[in-house]
């Protein structure tokens, strides 16, 4: 665990109680639990040399389009308003314009591009601190596609592999993987933001470990309420008073396990060490009084609301703290009318954080070991639906950043309309079989055995893009 | 789909190119113990050989099969001679271009699987059907009952050089068996008595009460809800609330009439498709409803129905057979003889059940079929009620208005004197139906306007016999004077409300007699809303308030998703799954065919084939389960799989015994629970000695009892029981205890706040918890129950920070911990803090607290009572946690010391683990 201002001030109390076992972070208590769990003996360090330690995804929940963000199509806005072609649309799957196969009309790109940084990345309008402050640093992907054409199953897919509900999310496997560095704070945190278009719902399915163990469920920190569930102590019973419950709980199960010898019991014991060490560390992380104005400017940011921009502070805050994985939604994109302008208002809110947190990261040496994700869980389609657009698979865009990835690069295409990725596909299996090499873990030998199979994250499937590494 | 790496080396190349010497290591002949092919090669085999040389056709390599002894001998083995066996030669190669399984399958053999392989051919390399696939025997030389049990696990023990442990103590005991059998701890009341009792039966006898409470019905549901994937929401995107409770009621009480577990099968499979069947049938034919559905806005019909189709494939045979059948969607199975084809001829069989893939605005259309289920409670009421009615002989004398206006003569001046004489003439009185009355007047049904002060009534009506009691229903308003033939029967001052019922006002029967009689009413009404109407039944009137509260009751009703059957959609085969492609052959319905399924034409085929006793699967999938449940895992560890990829029993000839004794006991599943509570290997003490930890640290020989946390919702029934809070009521629509604000508030479509339920509604059981899929209540998941998005048949036990927050701050817990404290304060009997905590720790852990332990909550109490002596703002706060009413006159700086000593009681290891 890396020291820092915050995680260097915890109560003193604790410190004086839980010294003699803090030897046991999760880390440990974790490959223990996994001993016991049975897991078959899969790479639970790094196989390879990794090239990140965490990662952090910003989720654009809706689905942004890519032909507004980074997909510029000029055939698009000469076809504008003209029929699109049948051979193009046929056979293909369709959400919201079922029915309407015969009426199906051009959309053009409703925002400008203009190409930025020293790298000429082809970047729209909506994103000015994206695109003039870190063009150089990211590396977009014009050739993705999904299986899942509604929000629901694609984030389900994104997340885990698969479409089945129970499967584990991808920060459960990362962690399960990897353990975590962080002796206070949960290995997979995920924070939530909304505006600028209809917020589809997101089911906590995105985040559970599935039939992973449970300790590696994603864990929700929020602005509003208790930060974490249960983080606050009953109302009267001060941190002192609570740390004494649990002294007195710990000493009593001591007591019972002279007699038991439970191993169970010993993890127990580990887990209660850790509640309170969260209990003590997560006020402290999600205040931002520490944060110099400089920074706060840089995200566009006053303080912890809850906004898209201060969970990226947020999620600088818990990368420095050895958090493994952080997942950050943001649900506004989901333009199926008036895109022009919708786009625009929820790009708005999203671009100057998503450039600070490259910026900060990088500022402060964790970019190169941190991995930044930026994308939805599918595209939009070149046809219009009234003024807006519907969901689309076949296409879409995303970028990364930090950890490995090579910077200021362009990678694959999509054919003339942007309707389907025709050069260098990557497919929701590959992004993950390349995610997880960048960690360090070859995703063909990562398993558990569940159901009496060995599943993986990538299933059957998946190709690393060497391409994009750097 | 995917492009795959090239293989380097294929078996086919190696059988081509004959004559390379492979390697053997000399030790070859040294024979050791004798190699059960299901036990020993199977395993080997399935897990590392079979995805690419086995039953899946697409995948196959070289065109070998290893899951077939006719075609493995054929090929690459040869019986009793490992040396000449291709396969040996190619599992023991040092080359990387020859050995098997290939480097890039990263399947690796380990030395003792390698020996295994050579020495079971060298031995004959004899082959057996998996276990799981040939109907269960018993074996031969047995003792009957509970000692068949004893007997299995003792011959095992011995084999290995292990002895049983003795009995656990008897606090242990019964707090095991009641966690175990209700999900509930005991009382202290109930602990001190079982301890004192020295009869030999004890455990018996505490056993079948324990069988007969209400509360094994509410554990044995949570078991199996998990597996219906029951929820109280539809799960995908919008995740809305729908109404299945009666379900779930249904379930409970399935298993508290202990209904024999074939019938329970065909209820819910086909319960509609009964000739005539009841409203409980219907209910468990609900089963069929309880998939995710969605109402996402732009999905295709067609894909929703196939992934409802494939999860119902999934459901079904997890729950019934414990087999992966829903592996084969895309592909015939890798490890099992399962092809697709089976998986959508399976799916057939649900083809009749209508339903939508797409349910448009299911927010105000709801999920399509429902039908209106009466409250188990209200049923037995109403069932009761009907057999009072039988013995209720009442017939109508006059009929009153409500149902059909009666006609009367009236007048509405006052008439001559005489005028409710029989004599009188009124010939000149108007003629009208009642009620009488103006509009407006409350639960009136007006059909002959009276708006005047006064109205005289009269009307002549016959009575064959003169009933032995009569009693006359009546409305009035305002004072109503009734005459008989001329004689004054009743004078009734003010007036009635007519709801729910006509007044009654018992009469002189002497009044009446055979042939005709006459009634006359005088009403008058001085202020406004007139009302009269009247009637004369026989008897005592309680007939017509029994019909009414069978009429109310009957209202006393919730909504149900309806299984209703019509003409099937046609199912085919969807090649690699794709819902869009309709090349593939179409398919009616059948059971998997090397399971000897034919096509059948109906869902209560498949119940009937499920629940048969030839069927392999269903009685071993269930028992092995119910084993889980008692010992912590069950003989065959994989629940959810007893295929290949399953493990091969601990004990295989116990799950068979138990399969069997379960299907002759005519399925009796109160019966194999007993006998398994019973066994001298269940009552052991779980106490692990040294020599056990070494050599059976899982404790899968079962020489002592096992350890293991609670359930989520038993952690919270625990403390809700041992605190007193507890409300047992059994069944009813789900519940909201407190949550965390704000949890909900990635719900859209609609948005909504969660409120907590007031009143005893907050203290029902876990397993009434609203089931919100996307939203599992947070301390539910914190103890891994599932969100039911689909089957499961095995919780994981995590121990997690989270579950320590959830046991330290969820009011729930806090609250309970509250009032266990005022409890134990108010008990008189109760004099000093030891006498106090020696009480608390019975309770909580139905054992005597020792010394070492009272001493420490003691200097708790001692140090927490003068904090909250010096803050008692804290201590007000502290005991205003939850809707318990806690009086004034409770002290709270006394108080909430205590609360912490109760809190650090149900937070220990011991309370949420079962011993």
């Amino acid at each position: 665990m890396k020291p820092s201002r915050a995680t260097s001030t915890p109560d003193a109390l604790l410190r004086r109680s839980f010294l003699k076992k803090s030897g046991l972070g999760i880390g440990a208590t974790a490959l223990n639990s996994l001993l016991r769990a049975e897991a078959p003996a899969t790479a639970n360090q790094p196989a390879l040399p990794p090239r990140c330690k965490r990662v952090i995804v910003l989720c654009m929940a809706g689905g942004p389009s890519h032909l507004e963000t980074f997909d510029y199509k000029p055939k698009l806005a000469e076809l504008h308003g003209q029929p699109m072609p049948k051979s193009v649309t046929e056979n293909q799957q369709i959400a919201q314009l079922q029915g309407e196969a015969d009426k199906l009309k051009v959309l053009g790109p409703q925002h400008a591009f203009s190409r930025h940084g020293k790298s000429g990345q082809q970047i729209s309008s909506v994103f000015p601190h994206i695109a003039s402050k870190i063009a150089d640093d990211i590396c977009i992907i014009r050739s993705m596609q999904t299986e899942q054409i509604n929000h629901d199953p694609a984030h389900t897919f994104m997340n885990t592999g698969s479409i089945i509900s129970g499967r584990p999310a991808m920060g459960s496997w990362v962690n399960y993987g990897l353990g975590s560095e962080c002796s206070n704070l949960p290995g997979f945190v995920v924070l939530t933001s909304v505006g600028g278009g209809q917020s589809q719902p997101i089911a906590a399915r995105q985040w559970h470990s599935g039939f992973l163990p449970g300790q590696f469920q994603g864990v929700r920190m929020r602005s509003k309420g208790d930060p974490v569930l249960y983080i606050n102590s009953p109302d009267g019973i001060t941190p002192k008073r609570q740390h004494d419950v649990i002294k007195t709980v710990q000493k009593l199960n001591e007591i019972g396990n002279q007699t038991l010898a439970d191993p169970e019991l010993e993890t127990r014991i580990n887990q209660y060490e850790m509640a309170f060490r969260m209990q003590m560390s997560v006020p402290g992380l999600v205040d931002f009084s520490d944060e110099p104005e400089h920074i706060l400017n840089l995200y566009g940011t006053k303080g912890a609301d809850g906004t898209f921009a201060a969970n990226c502070l947020l999620a600088r805050r818990l990368a420095e703290r050895g958090v493994r994985f952080v997942q950050l939604y943001h649900r506004g994109w989901d333009h199926h009318g008036n895109i022009k302008q919708g786009i625009g208002h929820t790009a708005k809110l999203v671009d100057q954080a998503s450039a600070a947190l490259v910026l900060d990261l990088k500022q402060r040496g964790l970019l190169e070991d941190t991995l930044i994700v930026w994308g939805g869980e599918f595209g939009r389609t070149p046809m219009a639906q009234g003024s807006g657009r519907d969901h689309h698979i076949k296409a879409f865009s995303i970028w990364m950043a930090g950890g490995g990835i090579r910077p200021g690069f362009t990678f694959g295409a999509t054919d003339d309309l942007g309707y389907h990725a025709v050069e260098d596909v990557v497919d929701v299996h590959d992004f993950h079989a390349t995610m997880l090499q960048l960690l360090g873990i070859n995703h063909e030998g990562f398993t558990y055995r569940y159901q009496g199979r060995d599943f993986r994250l990538t299933d059957v499937h998946g190709r690393i893009i060497e391409e994009i590494i750097a | 789909m995917r492009k795959r790496s090239p293989r380097h080396s294929t078996w086919r190349a190696f059988i081509l190119v004959a004559g390379i010497s492979a390697i053997v290591p000399a030790s070859v002949h040294a024979e050791k113990r004798h190699i059960l092919f299901n036990r020993d090669v199977r395993p080997i085999l399935s897990n590392n050989c079979w995805s690419c040389h086995g039953p899946d056709t697409t995948v196959r390599k070289a065109k070998l099969r290893l899951d077939r002894r006719e075609a493995a001998t054929r090929k690459v083995i040869i019986p009793g001679k490992a040396q000449e066996s291709l396969l040996i030669q190619r599992i023991f190669a040092n080359d990387p271009e020859e050995v098997m399984p290939p480097a890039e399958h990263r399947k690796k053999l380990t030395t003792t699987q390698k020996n295994i392989l050579r020495d079971w051919i060298n031995q004959g390399a004899k082959w057996q059907d998996h276990w799981a696939w040939i109907a269960p025997r018993r074996a031969a030389g047995v003792p009957t009952g509970k000692d068949a049990i004893d007997f299995f696990i003792r011959r095992k023990l011995q084999e290995q050089g292990l002895q049983p442990s003795g009995e656990a103590n008897s606090n242990t005991l019964i707090r095991r068996l009641s966690l175990d059998l209700l999900g509930l701890p005991p009382s202290s009341g109930e602990v001190s008595a079982f301890v004192k009792n020295n009869s030999p039966d004890k455990v018996d006898r505490l056993v079948d009460r324990l069988l007969g409470s209400p509360a094994f019905g509410e554990r044995m549901a949570v078991y199996w809800l998990d597996l219906v994937r029951y929820a109280d929401t539809n799960g995908y995107h919008a995740d809305i609330e729908w109404s299945v409770s009666p379900y779930r009621d249904y379930i409970i009480n399935a298993f508290n009439d202990n209904m024999p577990f074939d019938r329970f099968t065909r209820e819910q499979i086909a319960g509609d498709l009964i000739t005539g069947a009841t409203m409980d049938q219907k209910v468990a034919a609900g089963f069929n409803r309880l998939n995710m559905k969605s109402t996402e806005f732009g999905i295709q019909d067609k894909e929703y129905l196939a992934k409802y189709a494939a999860d119902r494939v999934r459901t079904t045979t997890t729950t019934w057979l414990g087999v992966t059948l829903g592996c084969a969607e895309c592909h015939d199975h890798k490890f099992d003889p399962f092809t697709i084809r089976d998986f959508y001829s399976f799916a057939a069989f649900f083809a009749d059940i209508k339903g939508l893939g797409y349910y448009p605005s299911a927010q105000k259309k709801g999920w399509g079929e429902t039908i209106k289920a009466t409250n188990p409670e209200s049923t037995r009421r109403i069932i009761e009620l009907e057999e009072i009615l039988q013995g209720q002989p009442e017939g109508v004398l006059l009929a009153d208005s409500r149902k059909t206006g009666q006609v009367w003569q009236y007048a509405l001046k006052e008439p001559a004197e005489g005028w409710q004489q029989v004599a009188f003439d009124a010939s000149a009185w108007k003629k009208g139906s009642g009620g009488f009355g103006s509009k407006g007047t409350p639960n009136s049904s007006i059909r002959t306007q009276w708006t005047t002060s006064g109205i005289w009534l009269r009307k002549t009506f016959k009575v064959d016999r003169v009933p032995d009691r009569a009693t006359l229903n009546i409305q009035h308003d305002e004072d109503a004077t009734v005459y008989l033939n001329g004689q004054k029967a009743a004078h009734l001052a003010g007036f009635s409300t007519g709801s729910p019922n006509y007044a009654t006002h018992a009469l002189n029967t002497g009044l009446l007699k055979q042939g005709d009689n006459l009634i006359a009413i005088r009403c008058s009404q001085t202020g406004g809303g007139q009302f009269i109407d009247a009637g004369i039944i026989s008897g005592n009137g309680e007939k017509e308030k029994i019909e009414q509260e069978i009429a109310r009751l009957s209202k006393n009703t919730r909504t149900m998703l309806a299984t209703v059957s019509v003409q099937p959609r046609t199912m085919r085969v969807l090649p690699r799954g794709n819902w869009m492609d309709e090349s593939g052959q179409i398919v009616k319905p059948s059971a998997p065919r090397f399971l000897g399924g034919e096509e059948a034409t109906s869902r209560t085929a498949l119940a009937s084939w499920i629940a048969a006793r030839d069927n392999p699967l269903t009685a071993r999938v269930f028992v092995n389960r119910l084993w889980k449940l008692f010992f912590g895992t069950g003989l065959s560890r994989i629940l959810d799989d007893i295929g290949s990829q399953g493990e091969w029993p601990s004990h295989p000839e116990l799950i068979d015994w138990l399969a069997v004794e379960f299907m002759e006991s005519g399925w009796d599943i109160k019966h194999i629970v007993k006998l398994i509570v019973t066994s001298r290997t269940y009552l052991q003490s779980s106490l692990q000695n040294a020599k056990l930890k070494e050599l059976d640290p899982k404790n899968r020989f079962l020489a002592r009892q096992s350890r293991f946390r609670l359930d989520a919702e038993f952690i919270r029934d625990n403390a809700l029981a041992v605190s007193g809070l507890l409300v047992r009521q059994v069944g009813g629509p789900s519940v909201k205890p407190y949550q965390p604000s704000g949890y909900w508030e990635n719900l859209n479509f609609p948005r909504r706040t969660y409120s907590a339920d007031k009143g005893s509604s907050q203290y029902r059981r876990g397993l009434y918890t609203h089931w919100q899929r996307q939203f599992l209540h947070p301390s539910l998941l914190a103890f891994d129950a599932p969100s039911r998005e689909e089957c499961t048949a095995d919780r994981p036990r995590s121990n997690t920070p989270l579950g320590a927050l959830v046991l330290l701050n969820d009011p729930t817990h806090v609250e309970a911990a509250r009032a266990l404290a005022q409890d134990i304060l108010a008990d008189g009997k109760l004099k000093d803090n030891r006498s106090r905590i020696k009480s608390l720790v019975m309770r909580v852990l139905s054992r005597p607290a020792l010394d070492e332990e009272i001493t420490v909550l003691s200097s708790l109490l001692e140090k927490h009572r003068k904090e909250f002596a010096d803050d008692p703002d804290s201590a007000h706060r502290l005991a205003a946690i939850g809707q318990h009413p806690l009086p004034q006159n409770v002290s709270r700086p006394e108080l909430a010391p205590w609360i912490s000593v109760t809190r650090s009681l149900l937070n220990l290891h011991e309370t949420i683990t079962r011993n």
